[in-house]
């Protein structure tokens, strides 16, 4: 009674087997080796290198490679301040008080043809990961598709959405959770 | 590692303190629950290799599994030992169903390893076997060995050879970095696959469990990955303009479903892996991703927002038109579909403020929710379509814990550092 099954190639070498088994169960095959690649594992980015890259690790302008920018507007560029933009719960529709704010992002765009803006869109921690980040890009979206109307060209805004993985807020209640559901504006060109 | 199997056991220890499931998660998935819960010991196993405590991981992982109720060696009668001979009237008098015994000798570099399971209402040895394997692979065989007596006791297939694959966001000098990796079922033997400053999310298993296919942010926007677990190497599969996310394998391994924006809405499409040729599977203005496979390869699951909320929908793929699946509830999403096709395991909301793990049984359309978080996500089925791995939240982070459908079993994957997420069970490790 010899089961001598090869397993060479799994590393594992079933031998004879001795003694009065009565009957046999087939066995499973046996696993492969655990992949051990723990110390070459790649290592993508390191520390942030100053000022010039946001949360996200994306390279934006200085603040005052910014005010400068904002000085084309006037006395409007108070309305420039703010660059976050909040939504309800599961909705991407802009708020009526953001209005002024986009209104005076899309006017800049529209005078200054080099700048360029990053939209990134977030959502809470509600839901599921790739739903969310279909839903941040939604929210993205719909500021792009307001600065297109206002006359931004396409090639001036880049979209991303990281869906629920990078909040800004902790905490499972509604006061986090709004903080969390947001579009940002960066300026990644200034000139 | 020895504190980390310590910790293991005692939180699997609390939990069988804790009461048992709902009446209605048990009922929905009865067929699963007609073995009985058998009273079986584990000695420890005897040899000078015996000190890597081959005895325990067995034991445990025969424990976790929620089949058996473990008797405590030190509680056999005087005539079993570690090794050699059983009399008739010891094994007749052990208080437990069966008697697992083991032993291993070195040979050189490597270990032979040696098991058998005695019956006691008929004193004979049931199943009895011998291996051997590099010294190295200590863990390994003790997996296979309580794969192999876990499939002979019970008929149900071994998964303790499986491993899961999950994302470890965590804080480095105070900034969020992402780590690939991959653990043994019982959390033990993390592996770094990857470690990155940008997000990493919904690893998914190439059926032949040699590749992963995930969403990296790398480059600043999402791209599909896909990386070799054998070589380390890794390819951007897509970069499309918008969202490329929720890739998944098809059963023969060739092609990759996913949801990509770049024709501005998200919208399922299926890639040959070969080729790269896509082709567009849906077609709506609302939110289409989280495709899954039918097990048969024909049919693709998905989260739809398209009546106004997410639902679960199924298309197949020769048709034009997806048909709902959940009704249950405000929100359904990413639902994974067990192996044998019987259940959708799915993230639901009753419209309670709480996201929890629903079953949704495939042959007669009960519902039922399977945890009592308040958010949990990425639920994934191991290959056994019995248990479950999903993230929840929990204290301040965000863990791994394991359900059965039966609600026997029940552990945590506890987290070092950080968060964990995205889990994916792999497949059986051929």
């Amino acid at each position: 009674m010899n089961i001598a099954l090869k397993y060479t190639t799994l590393g594992l070498i079933a031998v004879s087997l001795s003694g009065c088994a009565l009957f046999q169960k087939k066995t499973t095959e046996v696993p492969p080796p655990a992949q051990e690649s723990g110390p070459l594992a790649p290592v993508i980015g390191g520390a942030a290198t100053g000022a010039e890259i946001n949360a996200a690790g994306l390279r934006v302008c200085s603040d005052e490679e910014r005010n400068a920018l904002f000085a084309n507007l006037g006395n409007e560029a108070g309305a420039l301040e703010t660059r976050i933009f909040y939504f309800d719960t599961d909705a991407s529709n802009l708020k009526p008080e953001a209005e002024s704010a986009l209104m005076a992002h899309a006017k800049l765009l529209s005078k200054v043809g080099l700048a360029r803006v990053q939209l990134t869109g977030h959502t809470d921690e509600r839901g599921t990961q790739d739903y969310n980040l279909a839903l941040g890009e939604r929210r993205a979206n719909a500021v792009a598709r307001y600065f297109s109307a206002a006359g931004v060209q396409p090639a001036q805004m880049n979209v991303v959405s990281y869906g629920k993985e990078r909040p800004v807020a902790d905490g499972s209640n509604e006061a986090a959770w709004q903080q969390n559901r947001r579009v940002e504006l960066d300026y990644t060109v200034c000139r | 590692m020895s504190r980390l199997l310590a910790a293991l056991f005692t939180s699997f220890m609390m939990l069988f303190s804790l009461p048992a499931h709902s009446a209605l998660t048990i009922e929905i998935t009865k067929g699963l629950t007609d073995v009985p819960v058998r009273p079986i010991a584990v000695m420890n196993f005897a040899g000078e290799a015996a000190a890597e405590n081959l005895g325990q991981i067995v034991r445990n992982n025969l424990s976790r599994s929620g089949m058996f109720s473990m008797i405590d060696p030190d509680r056999l009668p005087a005539g079993i030992s570690l090794a050699g001979a059983v009399s008739d009237e010891a094994l007749s008098e052990m208080p437990a169903d069966y008697l697992i015994r083991g032993e291993t000798r070195r040979e050189g570099d490597n270990v032979v390893y040696s098991y058998e399971v005695l019956q006691k209402s008929d004193g004979k040895k049931v199943l009895s076997n011998q291996f051997r394997a590099h010294h190295s692979r200590w863990r390994d065989a003790a997996h296979f060995m309580s794969d192999a007596i876990y499939e002979h006791i019970t008929g149900y297939k071994g998964i303790f050879s499986t491993r899961i694959a999950y994302v470890n966001a965590y804080r480095r000098d105070g900034v969020m970095r992402y780590r690939l990796e991959l653990a043994d079922m019982d959390g033990a033997r993390r592996t770094v696959l990857l470690d990155s400053s940008e997000p990493i999310v919904s690893p998914a298993w190439s059926p032949d469990a040699r590749r992963l296919a995930y969403i990296s942010f790398e480059s600043m926007q999402p791209q599909i990955m896909i990386h070799d677990l054998q070589t380390g190497r890794r390819q951007a599969i897509t970069s499309f303009n918008g969202s490329n996310s929720a890739p998944a394998w098809s059963p023969d391994g060739r092609r990759l479903a996913m949801s990509l924006s770049k024709d501005g809405n998200p919208e399922i499409y299926v890639m040959d892996v070969t080729t790269r040729a896509l082709t567009r599977v849906t077609n709506h203005p609302g939110i289409d991703t989280e495709p899954r496979w039918s097990p048969d390869g024909q049919s693709l699951l998905f989260t739809s927002d398209r009546s106004g909320r997410a639902q679960i929908y199924i298309q197949n793929l020769s048709e034009s038109q997806p048909r709902r699946l959940s009704f249950s509830g405000i929100f359904n999403a990413r639902a994974d579909i067990s192996q044998n096709q019987k259940f959708l395991a799915l993230v639901h909301s009753s419209g309670d403020g709480r996201y929890r793990i629903g079953i949704m049984n495939l042959e007669n359309r009960v519902f039922s929710t399977l945890t009592d978080n308040a958010m949990d996500d990425t639920p994934s089925f191991a290959p056994d379509s019995r248990l479950v791995v999903y993230s929840t939240k929990q204290g301040g982070g965000v863990g791994l814990r394991i359900e059965s459908l039966d609600g026997r079993a029940s552990w945590r994957i506890p987290a070092i550092t950080g968060d964990l997420k995205s889990p994916a069970w792999s497949p059986l490790i051929r």
